[in-house]
């Protein structure tokens, strides 16, 4: 071994090498507080081969950055694990940037001769920051997107150059493609080798002047092998347990359903929608800082101005230390820093999540929304249809769960509520939609078997649910089934009211199967079906005023006729005015596509009126269950 | 030309390849070359052309690389949404909705602005969302006056939302909060909401509201486009 040993030292000079390497001098013994820019230098290292890994699946494109981050975090195996360290080694970076800082000034470390080392110190800072901010926009998520292009936005207040310069880093006007691309170059290769060059100095420079004791009578004199080298392994290794932790902190997770790469790891907004309102749009939790404070100062103070005077206040730091009292400065000024970004962010944070003022309930609840809608998305992405070449955006423009309360709220919700019985659970919020004095009906469930059962029932049909607040609420349908239904169920007796009460059942199902929904599993449907189709026509003589199938005319009440159906909710949503429908009576319901040969001239486009149509239907893709509400 | 024949002038190329190369340096014994006139300008000269030979060498691959880099600057934002190096007339009017979508005297409502075809880098796509507007109109007899603001709040650009409970536009970032006609009401943006150009025009007998949709530069004072 010797031998070898000495053939390779011969050409290689590796003996005097390690020697230099392993056996730096450490007067006062090792001691832990001289781990933290190696714990630094580990996160790096994590960085890079984390991101080496994850670079052979992500591919930085608006049509395929979220889908392959997506892939990564869902269907690579353990694709979650490797994602979810490279996220939160990027957090302890930042905190074990702090500590290493706060280490060398306090330890005067940054004093001459080595000035310049702790000028390169700062340089790293930068580098490192930068890294943070061009990763998070990479997963093209929500949440990244309108983040990083507030950020990006304040580029422009720089003077001179701020507009072009701002240009040169979104590739352009607007976000797009080439943010992505330049944005994944500096975050994959120019940053990284820039802070390889600079850790090299810095290291060099380290070495040449060596450690910064304080205390060199504390222990006996030692080198950086082995005791050293020991203490930074356990702060190493107690970092990437710490970074596990993190990984795996909803473990066991919270949803039986929901598959673990969901639950464990960093998170995956829903795909960067850059024409959607996003109103839980954060940076990370070490810039909160900088976002408080932009709520109280202009933003090319707050911005550019601050930021630039503080990091010249660090950068002069070892011309003031050259006098004790400026050291003491230094050493205030920094925990003064520290304080302050501290309380600046517990601020964000508490105004975000006290949960009782209007702000912190609107903010909570964006974020429930945005999660329900990154968890959509997922199930789409692995339905059968899964993610089209266009991308997952497109996918989830297409998908009525989503759309549907959107367009609702657009265009129905300034009279229509959407909500369920009172007591029911819901498991996604965004469906909902209340208000407090509507002016139309209540459309959940609409053409299902509760819903018909409903518009049939004397103690329903005049209520805030149907016609309660509209101009029919004393019409001819109200009037009806206070009279007859009210009649029936009030004076008949015995045998003759269980069979009035199955005949009006028997007309639930004759409605229901005329939409199509809730068929359910009753026996013998179809006998009820067609008795209800005798009684509509028979019985209760709806076909009077409704025109039913074969019988009845159209014009003094809606057809009954395919009720509830998809192309009957088309047509009546596109002309509620229409003879067959509400004619004359029509309320105040505007008519959405009025012009069938200028679909342009409408108020919902072919493509907003079948998602929505699909919506009230609860026809969407469901993991397992048949589509329904 | 034969080589001199009396004696070595310089040291002949086989005599060097003939000497063993030691690890402890240079060879001693091969005769040093014949001491040249101290000619400063000549070796002033070599440096010279050594530092602007490398300097060229050295910034060969950047050169050839800014094009590129610098490629966003020299193309324009067009009224077709992104950039295609051609020059721009101004905004262009884009339809939004019927002008009966709109109640006279009615809150501020959002709309769409879709552009007819979106060019992202090598991507086109049609009919793109490309941005959110409120439209408000006003109650007065006469003709229909529409008044469009750009969603997007002028402080850091995130997207506002209409508050119908107090009546104003609150950006759900910074807290800043603007008035139904856009002015700002209070909070850190330094201008109100950006005003649109809008417009009614009767398309096919009917009414329809468009808007001159246009981005805004954020942070600053005065509306600047973008």
């Amino acid at each position: 071994m010797n031998r070898f040993l000495d053939w390779l030292d011969q050409r290689t000079g590796i003996r005097a090498f390690t020697q230099a390497a392993l056996y730096e001098h450490i007067p006062g013994g090792a001691r832990w507080r001289y781990v933290w820019g190696s714990t630094l230098s580990f996160c790096f290292f994590v960085q890079v081969v984390t991101g080496f890994i994850l670079w052979a699946a992500y591919s930085p494109s608006a049509q395929t950055a979220w889908e392959s981050v997506y892939y990564i975090q869902n269907q690579m195996a353990l694709g979650w694990l490797l994602r979810g360290v490279h996220h939160f080694t990027a957090q302890m970076m930042v905190v074990l940037m702090v500590v290493h800082f706060v280490q060398v000034v306090v330890d005067g470390a940054y004093r001459a001769p080595r000035e310049i080392n702790f000028w390169l110190g700062l340089i790293l800072m930068q580098i490192v920051l930068g890294l943070a901010l061009t990763g998070y926009l990479l997963p093209w998520d929500q949440k990244g997107y309108w983040a990083t292009s507030v950020a990006t936005g304040m580029i422009s207040l720089v003077p001179v150059i701020g507009g072009q310069l701002q240009r040169i880093v979104v590739g352009g006007s607007d976000y797009g493609h080439h943010t992505l691309t330049r944005f994944f170059a500096l975050h994959a290769g120019v940053l990284p080798t820039l802070l390889a060059t600079f850790l090299t100095l810095h290291v060099l420079m380290f070495r040449r002047h060596g450690l910064t004791v304080r205390q060199p009578n504390r222990a006996p004199d030692t080198t950086f092998w082995p005791e050293q080298l020991l203490r930074d392994a356990v702060a190493c290794l107690g970092v990437a347990i710490v970074v596990l932790v993190l990984v795996l902190r909803n473990y066991p997770h919270a949803e039986a359903d929901a598959p673990i790469s969901q639950q464990l790891g960093a998170e995956l907004g829903a795909p960067a929608n850059p024409a959607e309102n996003y109103s839980a749009a954060r940076p990370e939790t070490y810039f909160l800082f900088l976002y408080q404070s932009l709520k109280y100062l202009s933003p090319f103070v707050g911005a550019i101005i601050v930021p630039g005077l503080v990091m010249l206040s660090l950068f002069l730091m070892p011309l003031l230390g050259k006098w004790e009292l400026g050291h003491r400065f230094n050493v205030v000024w920094t925990f003064a820093l520290l304080v302050g970004a501290g309380i600046l962010t517990a601020l964000a944070w508490h105004h975000d999540h006290n949960g009782k003022t209007q702000d912190s309930q609107n903010y909570l609840a964006a974020v429930a929304n945005a999660e329900a809608e990154s968890r959509r998305a997922v199930v789409l992405a692995g339905s059968p249809n899964g993610i089209p070449v266009t991308g997952a955006l497109t996918m989830l423009r297409g998908d009525p769960k989503t759309q549907g309360p959107k367009l609702f709220r657009e265009h129905c919700a300034s009279c229509h509520t959407h909500a369920p019985p009172e007591g029911t659970e819901v498991d996604d919020a965004s469906q909902v939609i209340t208000m407090d004095k509507p002016s139309a009906s209540n459309l959940w469930g609409f053409g299902t078997r509760d819903w018909v059962r409903g518009i049939l029932d004397p103690k329903q049909i005049g209520g805030p649910h149907y016609f309660g607040n509209t101009k029919l609420k004393d019409g001819d349908m109200v009037t009806w089934v206070n009279d007859t239904i009210a009649k029936g169920l009030n004076n008949l007796k015995g045998d003759e009211l269980t069979k009035f009460k199955a005949t009006v059942d028997d007309v639930t199902f004759a409605l229901t199967a005329e939409s199509g929904l809730n068929a359910g599993t009753v026996p013998d449907r179809d006998k009820h079906v067609a008795a209800g189709r005798d009684a509509i026509v028979k019985d209760f003589s709806c076909t009077d005023c409704h025109k039913f199938r074969d019988t009845g005319e159209l014009g003094s009440a809606p057809d009954l006729t395919g009720y509830a159906s998809r192309d009957w909710l088309l047509a009546f949503l596109s002309s509620p005015a229409d003879d067959r429908f509400y004619g004359e009576k029509n309320d105040r319901m505007p008519a959405f596509a009025a012009h069938p040969n200028d679909p342009t001239a409408n108020r919902l486009s072919p493509q907003e009126l079948s998602l929505l149509v699909s919506w009230l239907r609860g026809e969407w893709y469901e993991p397992g269950s048949t589509p329904h509400k | 030309m034969k080589p001199p024949t009396d004696g070595p002038a310089y040291p002949q190329l086989s005599t060097l390849n003939s000497q063993p190369f030691t690890m402890d340096g240079m060879q001693t014994d091969v005769p040093s070359p014949t001491p040249v006139d101290p000619k400063q300008r000549r070796s002033f000269v070599v440096q010279v052309a050594a530092i602007v030979t490398g300097a060229i060498a050295a910034i060969f691959p950047l050169a050839v690389g800014l094009g590129v880099i610098f490629d966003p600057c020299r193309r324009r934002r067009t009224a077709t949404g992104g950039d295609n190096g051609a020059d721009t007339n101004g905004p262009k009017f884009v339809r939004i909705c019927p002008l009966d979508a709109l109640s006279p005297g009615g809150a501020p409502q959002a709309f769409p602005v879709i552009l007819d075809t979106v060019d992202d880098a090598w991507t086109r796509t049609f009919n793109q969302k490309v941005g959110v507007i409120f439209l408000t109109r006003s109650k007065a007899a006469g003709k229909p006056a529409v008044t469009a603001l750009n969603a997007k709040c002028p402080h850091l650009g995130c997207l506002v939302d209409f508050n119908r409970g107090n009546d104003r536009f609150q950006c759900p970032c910074h807290e800043s909060a603007f008035a139904e006609n856009g002015d700002k009401l209070y909070g850190p943006s330094l201008r109100g909401m950006d005003r649109l150009d809008a417009e009614v025009r009767t398309v096919g007998g009917q009414q329809e509201v468009f808007v001159a949709f246009q981005k805004f530069q954020p942070g600053i004072a005065k509306g600047k486009s973008a």
